[in-house]
């Protein structure tokens, strides 16, 4: 053991400085290391960064392994929907589209179309009336079979065409044809969505 | 007797052991100095590896970001269309049945003695916040007093009838004269699934 009182007093000076100097050197020490900081914050803004780059990367990684069968799985889903979209009216001009449909069902029905409206819901925001569905009221005289067969050939070629309703109403001193009016629903416009092109 | 003088001064003082005390100060200073550059020069590394590393990642991300965005938008669009395609399926198969075979079943269950003056078969619905009804409807004139129960016997048996409406009810009937009666019958389910 060293006798400090033995030591002259330069060289306790020295001791003194060296420890401080050592004790100085360890706090610079572990405080610009990080040591002092909690583990989470260590190794600062770069090593956040780097994390965080990691993670996105992995994730980029992920999805791009799987890149053929979502391209695949879209492929097939834009088929599906373009074969459907054929039997909804198009947004642009689904008036003319729709007329032509219950028309051509109807000549091949023998039933004579008086009259065929679009159906709006007045005072609904547009954006409301667009997720609504698409209604149009057919009005005609016919008789009971030729309205039977009309429903039918309306319903049969079109998967997408739902009948609200049917009123069907006795004409004065005629007894084979009445006065029918029908309301035809087609779904909302049929969006498809190509991811990138 | 021997006798020890020591003549020494202080600052001339000799220790015992290997190492003097000037030696053993400057010894640590140098070990501590030596752990310091040593630590720091570890340190300096880390933080270039970290560096390069960082560079590498932001020119991977760089590289990958844009392809794995195109990516994403495809799962987006599979996802938005797949959603699309449940709904136009929901729509096509929900609970309603065609409305010519109703029409067809009404017909056919129908008595001759009976005459049709308004039949109305649909969806109804008072509002947007009432709920719909698959309803069937119709009245008109009939012969014999009990035409019209048989009618409702009639089309309450027929499963497209039932199905569509549940059950038919004989909402009134009322003599008009002699034999002939005037009858309204009316069949009414909630509508379930999509409207």
């Amino acid at each position: 053991m060293m006798d400090w009182s033995a030591l002259t007093k330069k060289q306790q000076q020295m001791v003194i400085i060296t420890v401080i100097l050592a004790v100085g050197q360890i706090v610079l020490m572990a405080h610009f290391l990080g040591w002092t900081k909690p583990a989470a914050a260590r190794g600062g803004s770069a090593k956040k960064e780097l994390l965080e780059l990691g993670q996105k990367l992995d994730d980029a990684r992920l999805i791009l392994k799987r890149e053929e069968p979502i391209r695949r799985e879209l492929a097939q889903s834009i088929e599906k929907l373009e074969k459907l979209t054929v039997h909804s009216p198009t947004f642009s001009d689904r008036y003319a589209w729709a007329y032509e449909y219950v028309s051509r069902c109807s000549t091949q029905s023998r039933v004579e179309l008086d009259s065929l409206e679009e159906i709006f819901y007045m005072g609904d925001d547009k954006e409301k009336s667009e997720a609504l569905p698409y209604e149009i009221s057919v009005s005609t005289r016919c008789g009971y079979n030729s309205l039977v067969e009309f429903l039918w050939r309306l319903e049969k070629d079109n998967p997408l065409l739902r009948i609200k309703e049917v009123t069907v109403s006795a004409l004065r001193d005629q007894n084979l044809s009445h006065q029918v009016r029908i309301i035809i629903q087609w779904p909302a416009s049929v969006k498809i969505e190509r991811g990138n092109p | 007797m021997s006798l020890q003088v020591n003549l020494l001064k202080k600052s001339e003082r000799r220790y015992q052991g290997i190492v003097s005390m000037k030696v053993m100060v400057l010894g640590s200073v140098s070990v501590l100095a030596g752990i310091t550059i040593l630590v720091f020069s570890l340190a300096g590394i880390s933080k270039m590896t970290l560096n390069a590393n960082l560079d590498r990642a932001r020119h991977e991300w760089e590289r990958l970001d844009p392809l794995a965005a195109v990516v994403r938008k495809c799962q987006a669009a599979v996802t938005t269309n797949r959603k699309t395609l449940s709904e136009l399926e929901t729509w096509a198969q929900g609970d309603h049945l065609s409305m010519f075979s109703i029409l067809r079943a009404v017909q056919s269950r129908i008595p001759a003695q009976m005459m049709l003056e308004n039949l109305y078969v649909g969806m109804e619905q008072a509002s947007d916040t009432d709920p719909a009804y698959y309803t069937l409807r119709l009245s008109g004139r009939s012969q014999g007093e009990l035409t019209a129960v048989d009618a409702k016997r009639q089309l309450n048996a027929n499963a497209e009838v039932r199905g569509f409406c549940g059950e038919v009810k004989l909402v009134s009937s009322q003599r008009e004269a002699g034999e002939i009666w005037i009858f309204s019958l009316e069949g009414r389910r909630p509508a379930g699934g999509v409207k």
